[in-house]
């Protein structure tokens, strides 16, 4: 019986382009409750008073940030968040940047893998590495990132090419 | 020629004196639901109990007959915005797993009739609630990284490299609060004797700390070999991991929650273990082994801390074991592993 449900569900979701993260057997750790959209393609995390971008850099400002993240190496990251600030930035801001390791870690929805974030807030998330403005402390050429497939923190060589996602603090 | 048994009342089990002319009576297995959420059967037996069919009192889920072996896989699956709590009845011994494996051969339940005169065999019920409506607020700590890095490589011993006005060290309370005096970097601690009262820079016993930022209270481990001593470890999965994840709970850590909790640890009785967000929080980057503050954290390890937070994705748990969350202080890793490995725990409790 549960077998014939999933399989229809698994069907459909074939059919309509989008397979969705895997989630819910306990309790997430962002509810919608608590990510607010901001309905100017920003998404203010109510427990932690940070405001992050809807979409990755490189996908289209829609509600279903159509396309696909642009990576880059940590430079390029680290570059593409100045760039746009000097181009007028995204809501009315300007003074986004490359988050922390553990700004980037508390956007994670544990509850859920592939990718390990909430996608009603955050849609088309890839299940992919994101870079951090962190350097690793025991690897000169390393830098932290989280990885969304399943939201884990590690560090890796800087020249490695990664998404990217911009913050700022709420005002 | 059948031979007839006697049963005391409609709903027991009983046996055949000939195994081979007559079917074995029909034992009773009922299953409930309180709140909103299925039992679903992994074997595909057949058997199983909806939410439905649980309201309109189908017999799948009142009467659940047996007859010969029952042997079920049950899980606990919640409905949108519910969460599973814990069993009750046959499965209650489980802790906070939601699978509940059943193994009852045709030759337990006769010995069961035989012995106890047939029993009424009491409801298999998962309990769900319905997640609550308030948001948890937990300020972010900053990371301790006070130095900068070029590209692709080389770390610098100042806040100074690659666009380095983007980077962390420019950034956050290490660049505004960078001062030693509660703390390293932008971290604020306070420690707290046995009571709770709050301590001084002077004081050489302490046994818990706060974090002014977040608020959390946390356990600060022992050197005297007792149950809160810095090298006891354990499985995963005891009192106060969160419930509903797949695959096995392990009541290893019971025994530190339980005293703690007890002993009024820090004048507290509500101590659990963190969620990996709350431990992560304690992380100071900057090159640290332990990856935390040990001047307020003295019995702090470089060694994997266990979470009360499970890893999803475990639809094959059986057959590869699940994971859970942990935190690593040794390098400051944050990842999954399995939930057998035995690492250590460090309580919390409070919090906004």
């Amino acid at each position: 019986m549960m077998t014939n449900r999933m399989m229809v569900f698994v069907a459909l979701m074939l059919m309509s382009g989008l397979l969705h993260a895997e989630c819910g057997a306990f309790q997430s750790s962002t509810p919608d409750r608590q990510l607010q959209d901001n309905a100017d393609f920003t998404v203010t995390d109510l427990a932690t008073g940070l405001m992050w971008q809807q979409c990755s850099l490189g996908q289209e400002a829609t509600a279903e940030c159509t396309g696909s993240a642009t990576t880059y190496n940590w430079q390029g990251a680290l570059q593409a968040a100045d760039a746009l600030n000097a181009q007028g930035g995204l809501a009315g801001h300007a003074d986004w940047r490359l988050p922390n390791v553990k700004e980037l870690r508390s956007l994670v929805d544990e509850s859920c893998i592939e990718p390990a974030i909430n996608e009603t807030r955050f849609p088309n998330t890839p299940p992919a590495q994101y870079w951090t403005s962190t350097p690793y402390a025991y690897c000169v050429n390393c830098s932290w990132l989280v990885s969304f497939e399943r939201g884990t923190a590690e560090h890796l060589e800087r020249v490695l090419l990664m998404a990217v996602r911009l913050v700022r603090t709420a005002d | 020629m059948k031979i007839k048994t006697k049963l005391k009342q409609h709903n027991l089990c009983g046996i055949g004196l000939v195994f081979i002319l007559l079917a074995l009576q029909a034992c009773k297995h009922p299953l409930a639901i309180q709140g909103e959420g299925d039992i679903v059967e992994l074997n595909e037996t057949g058997r199983g109990c909806t939410l439905e069919q649980f309201q309109a009192g189908a017999t799948a889920c009142t009467e659940n007959e047996v007859s010969g072996d029952y042997l079920v896989n049950y899980r606990a699956v919640p409905r949108d915005g519910w969460w599973f709590v814990r069993w009750e009845g046959p499965c209650g011994h489980l802790s906070e797993s939601p699978d509940c494996r059943i193994e009852s051969p045709a030759s337990w339940v006769a010995y069961w009739d035989a012995t106890f005169g047939g029993v009424e065999i009491p409801a298999t019920k998962a309990v769900f609630a319905e997640i609550g409506a308030e948001v948890k607020v937990l300020p972010l700590n900053d990371t301790g990284v006070p130095w900068g890095g070029n590209y692709p490589s080389g770390n610098n011993s100042s806040c100074s490299g690659e666009t380095v006005a983007q980077q962390d060290c420019a950034h956050g309370r290490d660049s505004l609060f960078d001062d030693d005096d509660d703390g390293h970097s932008g971290f604020s601690f306070t420690r707290l004797d046995n009571t709770g009262a709050a301590l001084g820079d002077e004081a050489l016993i302490w046994s818990c700390v706060v974090d002014n930022v977040t608020s959390l209270v946390w356990e600060v481990k022992t050197i005297d070999g007792g149950v809160q001593d810095q090298g006891a470890t354990y499985r995963w999965g005891g009192v106060s991991a969160l419930a509903g994840a797949p695959g096995d709970y392990y009541s290893d850590w019971n025994v530190l929650v339980n005293l703690a909790r007890s002993e009024s640890l820090c004048g507290y009785s509500d101590w659990r273990v963190p969620t990996v967000k709350e431990l992560e929080n304690l992380r100071f980057l900057k090159r640290s082994r332990p990856a935390v503050d040990r001047n307020f954290f003295s019995g702090a390890l470089s060694q994997p801390y266990w979470t009360a937070t499970p890893a999803a994705g475990s639809t094959n748990a059986e057959e590869e074991g699940a994971d859970a969350w942990y935190v690593d202080f040794s390098d400051s890793a944050v990842g999954v592993g399995s939930r057998t490995e035995e690492r250590r725990v460090r309580l919390v409790r409070g919090g906004f």
